[in-house]
């Protein structure tokens, strides 16, 4: 069964820079763009883990995590968090929260997949064979 | 050293600019002498509030609306030709923005100065000063990426 992902960024460029990380895997990628939305569709999609933008619009991510911590059908799923901030305080303060990992934008593709491997089951897509020559 | 220094300044977002561009875009930035031309057209403007108890501020990022369309490309992994409305590029640019506040924000915590950015915004024109209060600082950056040329200015007041 392929691995579920639930990206939440009010950014449509960074959903799709990690949509575009995970192209090459078995994964179902599902998207919000805030944390309302974002804990809406963790509980209509229960996926594997949960990608998470801080700064957000209607509802940011903190108070998604939070949210989503206080619920007990969520709380098990595991979050790692996007932050453009590297400063000791910040990071100190989202690990905190129970997220599983983080990640400092600007980030490679590459680092978001080593990352998710280590929470969730990553099977690369099998390539088609090339056809034969006639 | 605190980064109210101009020097400091200077090398705070030099770091953080190519930890973006060269880290997460592939394209090599340098510092420049030469600022955006007049003729440049119209120019995209991602802005990032910062503030605290002790420290107010903002950066900018200022770039032709030709070069926040290779930005966007360069992020979503496509041609340029494939790059989208106005909505998508200012996205691309705004997100630039925050990443280098980010930095920015980071570094003056670390440092004894402890803040909050606010969501990045664009402004979009041709003709526009920002003006600041005589006792924030202002540095006002310019670099290359290729053909084209951008620049950052980061206002900043430090008590």
């Amino acid at each position: 069964m392929p691995t579920k992902v639930l990206s939440v960024d009010d950014s449509r460029t960074m959903r799709l820079i990690v949509a575009r990380a995970l192209q090459g895997y078995e994964c179902v990628l599902c998207e919000a763009s805030n944390g309302e939305e974002g804990l809406a569709a963790a509980r209509a999609e229960k996926p594997d883990v949960i990608v998470l933008d801080i700064t957000m619009p209607v509802m940011d991510g903190v108070t998604m995590l939070t949210k989503l911590k206080e619920d007990p059908e969520l709380r098990k799923i595991p979050v790692v968090m996007l932050t453009a901030e590297s400063g000791r305080e910040n990071v100190l303060y989202i690990a905190k929260l129970g997220i599983r990992d983080y990640l400092v934008k600007p980030f490679k593709a590459e680092q978001l997949v080593e990352k998710l491997g280590r929470i969730v089951t990553l099977v690369k897509k099998a390539v088609a064979p090339a056809p034969l020559a006639a | 050293m605190h980064p109210t220094q101009s020097a400091d300044v200077k090398s705070l977002i030099a770091v953080t600019l190519h930890g973006v561009f060269e880290g997460m875009l592939a394209l090599n930035v340098e510092p420049s002498l030469e600022e955006i031309g007049p003729g440049a057209g119209e120019l995209v403007v991602g802005t990032v509030g910062i503030g605290g108890e002790n420290v107010a501020g903002a950066i900018f990022l200022h770039v032709t609306d030709l070069f926040a369309r290779k930005i966007s490309a360069a992020m979503l992994g496509i041609p340029l030709s494939e790059v989208g409305g106005e909505a998508e590029v200012n996205d691309a640019v705004s997100e630039v923005t925050n990443m280098l506040a980010g930095g920015v924000k980071s570094r003056l915590c670390d440092s004894g100065s402890p803040c909050a950015i606010s969501a990045p915004s664009i402004i979009r024109g041709n003709s526009f000063v920002v003006d600041t209060a005589p006792d924030i600082i202002c540095e006002k950056l310019h670099f290359r990426c290729e053909t084209d040329h951008f620049m950052i200015e980061l206002h900043l007041k430090i008590n």
